[in-house]
């Protein structure tokens, strides 16, 4: 049997350029363009053909999604959001591109010129590296890599070292301490995001994301509630979203490690946010939601987009409905709270494989059901216990002096001088 | 012509970049510099592996060296006194040249000696047997199944290489599983040890 899948987009670019080929016969030859002998030019012009659709499809995603978040925005706070520039306002954010583009590009003059100018850079392109593995439709897809879901977690490590370069370069305290503050959260979170796979990783035994969609009977969400909280709590910090969204606490810190960065040099790291947002919403709806399968009403590509887009609408209810956290209590979150939830995920996995190592699928519904259950508890308890370790540190806050941390010495000995002179 | 063309002119490009990054590396006055030009010889190191067919190595490689070594390193730079202009020359330096050269030889030395069999030149079944234990086929339903190895009749000794993930995960829990389990203490004592150092800080 034949675990590779064809690539459609790749083969149907190849097969017109190519004049014959044995592996085109059912596609025919429409055009011939090349003469025999140049197949290996065939061959690059159609990789970055595709490369090249693939990259404008995400670019013209990530302009719709903003226009769409921001509407989305006006519904939840009971205004009408920007409705003003072409029909229902969709070329607001063409606009907001543009007027982007136009600022006046400042460097600052402690800033480490070619680091500043590179952290951009380094922010967006692991972005559209996490697309090229995800298979949007049957066969489309730039490349089936063997071990797609390791890529995704390896290429979204790179943007903590972005977030480092960005915030040194710019040669400011403040940028320092939010790049601080955010590589803590993207290392932390990177632990509970991988083990929340590993559930997924058992059931599919595969690590190829179109192996992986093809693996789901029945959705993974079913069989693994757990995994999925867990995944989507860690994807939501990784992308830097709300109520995770530390780095660019405003009120805190300016606008975080950005702070310097103006013009378009800006509007790549704002452009990779909003992409990583419908990257994180990709991977959640191929892993958990079985990706571009669906009955066969309508086509494979459409279900693909409409589980993404239901992906997209959820991240913005929590957007809108969830102040933002402390960092202490981010971090609790990932220590003490997900960390376990996703233990507690592996053990129930591996108890359920090794009793019914090739379920049919009404086994799989009653193991849906018990993993369901198991879900619901382990999150009250899980809950419970954490609340009660933000109140144990409440408690020893009282007891703590109330000035800030490196300063008690200062205070101390002038609270001693006052009460000599009493 | 397309697939091995493509793939040399890949490797040739990539190595003179490792070789070009390493000595920026050693010879940048910018210490934090001289550590995203590190991280930059852990992407090409990342790419030669994947053109040596092993992904899984060069997504680890990756995920460890870029993304976590690498921000460690960014980050214990910060506390040198003078991360721009870089600290003075060591007394030492004479012999750690000497050191790391006599080192290079040695690794050089050994990397010829070696006789570096590929997948493909093992014939024996017996060796291929011993050498993984298990092998995986796919069930009519799409689960992969984990199958103890035996020389089959036909002398075939299938499914062992389909792709490397499979038969490093399968090493790990066969072969090497007393290493797996020595470096998983060795890593829960490094944790215990630095949750431990942690904790006598606050308390003075």
């Amino acid at each position: 049997m034949d675990m590779i899948v064809e690539n459609n987009i790749f083969r149907f670019i190849y097969c017109n350029l190519v004049n014959t080929n044995e592996s085109c016969s059912d596609f025919g030859n429409f055009l011939g363009i090349l003469p025999l002998g140049f197949e290996w030019l065939a061959f690059l012009i159609s990789g970055f053909l595709l490369c090249f659709i693939y990259i404008n499809g995400i670019l013209g995603a990530v302009i719709l999604s903003i226009w769409g978040e921001r509407r989305l925005y006006g519904r939840f706070q009971n205004r009408s959001g920007p409705n003003r520039w072409g029909p229902m306002g969709v070329f607001t954010s063409t606009a907001d591109a543009i007027k982007v583009m136009f600022k006046e590009d400042v460097v600052p003059v402690d800033a480490d010129k070619f680091l500043f100018n590179l952290a951009p850079v380094l922010m967006v392109f692991p972005v559209f590296m996490v697309f090229s593995v995800i298979p949007v439709g049957i066969g489309t897809f730039v490349v089936d890599l063997n071990v797609g879901l390791l890529f995704i977690l390896a290429v979204t490590s790179l943007s903590g070292l972005a977030v480092v370069i960005a915030s040194w370069a710019s040669g400011n305290r403040i940028s320092i301490f939010s790049g601080l503050r955010a590589v803590a959260v993207l290392i932390s979170y990177e632990i509970p995001m991988a083990l929340s796979l590993v559930g997924v990783l058992m059931l599919s035994g595969t690590l190829s994301l179109n192996g992986i969609v093809e693996a789901q009977k029945i959705p993974f969400i079913l069989l693994q509630p757990l995994g999925f909280v867990v995944f989507f709590l860690a994807s939501l910090a990784e992308i830097n979203r709300t109520p995770f969204d530390l780095t660019e606490a405003e009120s805190e810190l300016g606008a975080g490690y950005l702070n310097d960065y103006s013009s378009m040099k800006f509007g790549i790291f704002f452009l990779a946010e909003f992409a990583a947002t419908i990257g994180a919403s990709a991977v959640i709806a191929t892993v958990f939601l079985a990706g571009w399968k669906g009955p066969e009403i309508l086509p494979s590509h459409i279900w693909f987009g409409i589980k993404l887009i239901l992906v997209l609408g959820l991240i913005v209810w929590v957007r809108m409905s969830w102040p933002r956290m402390r960092i202490d209590q981010i971090l609790h979150l990932a220590w003490k709270g997900l960390f376990e939830l996703t233990l507690i995920n592996i053990i129930v996995t591996t108890i359920m494989i090794s009793i019914k190592p090739d379920p049919s699928v009404n086994e799989m519904w009653i193991m849906a059901i018990i993993n369901w259950v198991i879900c619901i508890f382990s999150l009250i308890i899980v809950s419970k216990f954490l609340n009660r370790s933000v109140k144990d540190n409440f408690s020893n806050l009282k007891n703590t002096t109330p000035y800030p941390v490196g300063t008690e010495k200062i205070k101390s000995s002038f609270i001693n001088k006052k009460e000599m002179v009493n | 012509m397309s697939g091995n063309f493509f793939i040399d002119i890949t490797f040739w490009v990539v190595s003179f970049l490792i070789i070009l990054g390493s000595f920026y590396v050693v010879t940048a006055r910018n210490i934090f510099r001289g550590a995203i030009g590190l991280s930059f010889v852990f992407i090409c190191v990342a790419i030669i592996f994947f053109l040596l067919n092993a992904e899984f190595l060069g997504v680890v490689q990756i995920l460890v060296y870029v993304g976590a070594v690498s921000v460690l390193i960014a980050f214990a730079v910060m506390f040198i006194k003078d991360v721009v202009d870089g600290s003075k020359y060591s007394k030492y330096r004479l012999l750690s040249a000497f050191l790391c050269s006599f080192l290079f030889f040695v690794l050089i030395f050994i990397s010829q000696v070696t006789e570096w069999n590929s997948m493909d030149s093992i014939e024996n079944e017996d060796a291929l047997a011993g050498l993984e234990g298990f092998y995986f086929e796919e069930s009519e339903s799409g689960s992969i199944l984990i199958k103890k190895a035996e020389v089959l009749s036909d002398g075939v000794n299938k499914g062992v290489f389909i792709n490397s993930t499979l038969s490093i995960g399968s090493s790990l829990i066969s072969n090497f599983l007393i290493p797996l389990q020595v470096i998983g203490f060795i890593l829960i004592s490094a944790l215990i040890g630095s949750l431990t150092i942690i904790r006598q800080r606050r308390k003075q």
